[in-house]
């Protein structure tokens, strides 16, 4: 499945490019089909009639202007909701993002699908046309299993004294009321996140309302017939987006149709304890140097999921310090790119680790002036994972693209490498989130800690690709090769000395370093 | 692959996806097949009630704090039916209601949908309380013997209100 995965990213990024990549965006797609609903939905209330629910929605179909339009987008916009949900819900599970300080996002991200589903049931139920019958009487069927009803709610349905508009102005009620439900989930489900986002990149956006739009204009939704108590449902136009699972419980007994929606409903909700790997191989939290950190802010800044805050310090220095909150850290280490005297990060990821992984490396592979080295992100970058060489370029691998220390990549410069590629995963598509886009400012733009100028820039190029797009940097590398090769053999630095910015110098890091 | 035949292939995915989404919207699926016919029984019950009492002796009461010697504490429940339905003098269902609630105090629910070939029937429901020596108020049994006629796909409705006493009517669902 995971393979499957990257094989259809990968072929989602040549055909969409990865910035307009749906898979990736399926989260915001969500945000802007519910923005959809909303807009067409109020049109949709003006006009509906809880009096004459099937005469009422014939009328906007027939009668108002756009009515058919509106509504059958309306209707493309909620059943492509749920496809995005149930994408984006598979992308998390597949890559292990259900855990640890992104449990909340889980639960509450299947809390929205029940909503959604739920708020689905009640949008067909008010057309009240043979789809809306059948969900209503399965629907009544499985509540009247429930020992909380004094009355058999099926019985509505049975044709015994006709619908009442009460059940309409209910329905509609909840049609109305779940939405704003939809909006407080969605808060709870991106509240862990610094900078969450909220819509896809404005392309995508149009795209998607254009083609929702062109579907409705062209295919819209017609009317079936109104439902009748005195017949049984024939064929039914089934919207299988929503009513996928009326087909499997209808030929269940209610006990055993409960039992399985229990059972299904408790393996999902749990999915945060059983994927959470065991005690000794979770990736650990960041954990903070008090002695070397300046209190610059920079790693509470850069940590997208809020977990570093800074508190005054223990000692008499008149700055703040770092903390992090483990429940919340996801062990990303992108707060160890971001700290310039190499005080933060995941243990054994720091920049100080980095730097003493880095010696190694040099001693072992010796990159020399016409190779480049590739530092590959374990995530993305072609899945080069423990790949030593490709294409002859030695491969120095890390665990996220965004935790790596600038200083890093001077220090292989300087070291002689030719060139250094930085591979990480395309922007909108991260394993930790906005790895890509602090790398890429932290090497090109001085965002802290930043690539020092000393270090040529012709010489260090970053790619973003994705877990299957192996060829595609092969192609990168190449050409970055060549041009390294330009620019002819530069000066491997013996000893190097580095600026870590560390107002409590700690001895020893140049020596420690210097090949 | 050239810029072009990207532009084509991926326009050609999005028509696809597209279409998909609109065919899954309204996929036509049979609900029921066309050559039955249903009877659904449904009608509510109050009135017939199995009362119990407890009657306490004066010592009992003695023991009882004040305000709670109820010199006559009943409980009602209502009594159980047997619900049996033939079509053509063969029986096609059968069971035993009893009251709702967890007491079995509140009024009895009958709610059935049963299939039945279609065409001219002849149709025999009958309720009828249980238990012969218990003291059972109101209605004690509802009966239908009747000719139906039912074309494919139709519901007839048995039902019953106050005002039919002791029988059960058939009606076109509302």
């Amino acid at each position: 499945m995971k393979r499957a995965l990257s094989w259809l990213d990968h072929a989602f990024d040549r055909l969409y490019g990865s910035r307009w990549n749906p898979l990736y965006q399926s989260g915001v797609l969500v945000v802007l089909l519910s923005v959809i609903l909303l807009v067409t939905g109020l049109y949709l209330l003006l006009f509906y009639r809880i009096g004459e629910p099937w005469g009422s929605v014939d009328r906007i179909t027939d009668q108002v202007w756009g009515g058919r339009w509106i509504r059958s987008l309306h209707r493309f916009a909620s059943d492509a909701a749920v496809v995005a949900i149930a994408v984006h819900a598979l992308r998390m599970f597949l890559r292990g993002r259900t855990w640890g300080g992104r449990a909340l996002a889980w639960i509450s991200g299947l809390v929205l699908l029940a909503v959604f589903l739920v708020c689905g049931w009640t949008g067909f139920v008010m057309v009240w046309d043979v789809h809306g019958q059948v969900l209503a009487m399965e629907g009544g069927r499985l509540l009247d299993a429930l020992p909380i009803f004094s009355e058999p709610i099926g019985r509505t349905f049975a044709g015994e004294q006709g619908m009442p508009p009460a059940f309409f102005f209910m329905n509609l009620f909840l049609h109305i009321a779940l939405p704003i439900g939809i909006a407080l989930i969605l808060y709870v489900h991106v509240s862990r996140l610094a900078r969450p986002r909220m819509m896809p990149p404005r392309g995508l956006t149009w795209g998607t309302v254009g083609v929702l739009t062109a579907l409705a204009v062209l295919w819209p939704v017609p009317m079936f017939p109104e439902a009748d108590a005195g017949r049984l449902p024939g064929e039914v136009p089934l919207n299988w987006f929503y009513s996928f699972w009326v087909p499997v419980t209808r030929v269940m007994p209610v006990w055993a149709v409960w039992l399985l929606g229990t059972a299904v409903a408790l393996g999902l909700l749990l999915v945060p304890i059983w994927t959470r790997p065991r005690r000794e191989k979770r990736p650990p939290p960041s954990v903070v140097d008090e002695r070397s950190c300046v209190g610059c802010e920079q790693c509470a800044l850069d940590c997208p999921y809020e977990a570093i805050a800074m508190v005054p310090r223990s000692d008499d220095r008149p700055t703040l310090v770092a903390r992090v909150d483990p429940e919340l850290c996801v062990s990303c280490g992108i707060c160890a790119g971001s700290c310039a005297p190499m005080s933060v990060g995941p243990t054994g990821r720091t920049g100080r680790d980095q730097l003493g992984a880095v010696k190694a490396f040099i001693a072992e592979v010796k990159p020399s002036a016409d190779e480049v080295v590739v530092v590959a992100c374990a995530f993305g970058a072609g899945s080069l994972g423990r790949v030593p060489r490709l294409d002859g370029n030695p491969v120095y691998p890390v665990s996220c693209a965004g935790s790596l220390h600038t200083s890093v990549v001077e220090y292989l410069v300087r070291a002689g490498a030719g060139g250094v590629m930085v591979a990480a995963c395309p922007a909108r598509d991260c394993w930790n989130r906005e790895g890509p886009v602090w790398t890429e400012q932290r090497l090109f733009h001085e965002r802290e800690a930043e690539l020092k100028e000393r270090v040529d820039r012709r010489r260090v190029r970053m790619v973003e690709v994705g877990a299957a797009g192996r060829e595609e940097l092969l192609r990168q590398v190449a050409a970055f090769r060549e041009e390294v090769r330009a620019l002819g053999q530069g000066v491997a630095e013996t000893q190097i000395e580095l600026d870590t910015e560390c107002e409590v110098p700690l001895a020893g890091i140049a020596g420690e370093v210097a090949p | 692959m050239s810029r072009g035949a990207r532009v084509a292939l991926g326009g050609g995915m999005t028509v696809v996806a597209t279409l998909l989404l609109g065919a899954l919207s309204r996929a036509p699926l049979q609900w029921e097949p066309p050559d039955e016919a249903a009877i659904r029984l449904t009608w509510r019950l109050r009135g017939a009630e199995v009362e119990s009492c407890i009657r306490p002796t004066p010592e009992e009461l003695e023991r009882l704090p004040p305000h709670m010697r109820n010199p006559d504490a009943c409980a009602g429940r209502m009594p159980s039916f047997h619900l049996t339905v033939a079509v053509d003098g063969e029986v096609i269902h059968e069971e035993d209601v009893a009251g709702a609630g967890a007491r079995g105090d509140r009024p009895i629910y009958v709610f059935r949908e049963l299939r039945v070939p279609p065409g001219n029937r002849a149709l025999r429901v009958d309720f009828v309380a249980e238990g012969e020596g218990e003291d059972v108020e109101g209605l004690r049994e509802l009966r239908l013997d009747t000719l139906v006629t039912l074309a494919p796909g139709e519901v007839v409705l048995v039902t019953h209100d106050a005002a039919m006493g002791e029988a059960l009517g058939v009606r076109t669902p509302r």
